[in-house]
């Protein structure tokens, strides 16, 4: 598919590969399968923004409410009229309507923003307060700590894509043998190039260049993730740069 | 609700397990990362390796001869894949 218009099938994985502010226009208009499509794009980057209210200090439940109910305000649409979609990043896009929504919310009386006619299951709030309480909890603002966790939140989001790819080809196993080498995944040690070599049956000299292969279609996913999250192809450096300063802000405290 | 958006470093997180974390050094890039991330899958070398390849190709390095490319391992080195009578590999 183009990666600029949406088919008319209706299908959100034609949208996998679609800049965000694309599918705010689509979501706009109200081509087939954008909605769906703005719906997991925000499944993909919910955690960033949990944790950042968290940071804020709203307690886990509230903080837990109001990602749920940011996301039913995104995705009624009444967040993306007060947006240029045609500038900025997803990143900044995402963090500015959700600071707006926060402020608005602290003038009301407290109010359940669920149900309606769309109901989220992505927000895990007992793996959401499990995640925030490994967070650090020094000097770190709550947008240092959003940065940081919105570049991890690509590099996982690079690996399933990576999964998705070899399912489709027929290569679960090579992914299995090769998917400790990259990604934030903790507690998986990769094995040995021994190890690889005789899970997948190859010398260790194909082992070592399969790894090798196997992080450039990794650095491959995550560069095209993170073109979708911004406005312009030319500025995806100037936001991986972006992206490993904060991560180098964070000092391994993540 | 709470309204604590004017700080934005206020937290109400009890144990602070995050500060007691074991912290370890990426060798290739100096960046600090969790001890529970093995040093070759360092978040910032990851993000730096999807940098556009016609920058890094047009970088000098020590690593690229014309269009052969060695393979670096965890530290940096190269990585031998092969030796024999015609030489390493």
């Amino acid at each position: 598919m183009n990666q600029e218009h949406a088919s008319k099938s209706g299908d959100p994985a034609q949208f996998r590969t679609t800049r965000w502010s694309v599918i705010l226009i689509a979501a706009e208009s109200q081509l087939p399968g954008s909605q769906a499509a703005l719906t997991e794009l925000c499944q993909d980057y919910w955690y960033p923004l949990y944790a950042f209210a968290r940071r804020r200090g709203h307690a886990p439940h509230d903080a837990q409410d109001l990602t749920q109910g940011f996301f039913l305000h995104l995705l009624e649409r009444r967040a993306l009229k007060r947006a240029d979609p045609l500038k900025g990043k997803f990143r900044s896009f995402l963090l500015a309507s959700f600071r707006n929504f926060l402020a608005d919310e602290a003038d009301r009386a407290r109010s359940l923003k669920r149900g309606g006619k769309h109901e989220f299951v992505f927000l895990d709030a007992e793996d959401a307060e499990n995640r925030y309480q490994l967070e650090p909890s020094d000097h770190l603002t709550a947008e240092k700590i959003f940065d940081a966790r919105w570049a991890m939140t690509l590099l996982i989001r690079a690996v399933e894509r990576l999964r998705e790819q070899c399912a489709a080809c027929g290569e679960t196993l090579r992914f299995e043998a090769l998917s400790a080498f990259v990604g934030v995944a903790v507690g998986k040690a990769p094995p040995s190039y021994e190890e690889v070599a005789k899970s997948l049956g190859i010398s260790i000299g194909a082992a070592k260049t399969s790894i090798h292969r196997f992080r450039k279609q990794h650095a491959a996913f995550l560069r095209q993730e993170i073109g979708r999250t911004v406005s312009d192809p030319a500025e995806i450096d100037e936001e991986i740069h972006a992206l490993c300063d904060a991560l180098v802000v964070t000092e391994g405290r993540l | 609700m709470s309204d604590a958006s004017q700080d934005a470093t206020v937290d109400d997180k009890a144990g602070a397990t995050a500060s007691n974390k074991v912290i370890s050094t990426c060798p290739k890039c100096g960046t600090k990362i969790p001890d529970s991330l093995p040093p070759d899958r360092c978040p910032v070398c990851q993000l730096q390796g999807a940098l556009d390849p016609e920058d890094k190709a047009a970088a000098p390095s020590s690593h690229r001869f014309d269009h052969y490319e060695l393979l670096a391992g965890d530290n940096g080195t190269p990585v031998e894949l092969g030796r024999g009578a015609m030489g390493v590999t």
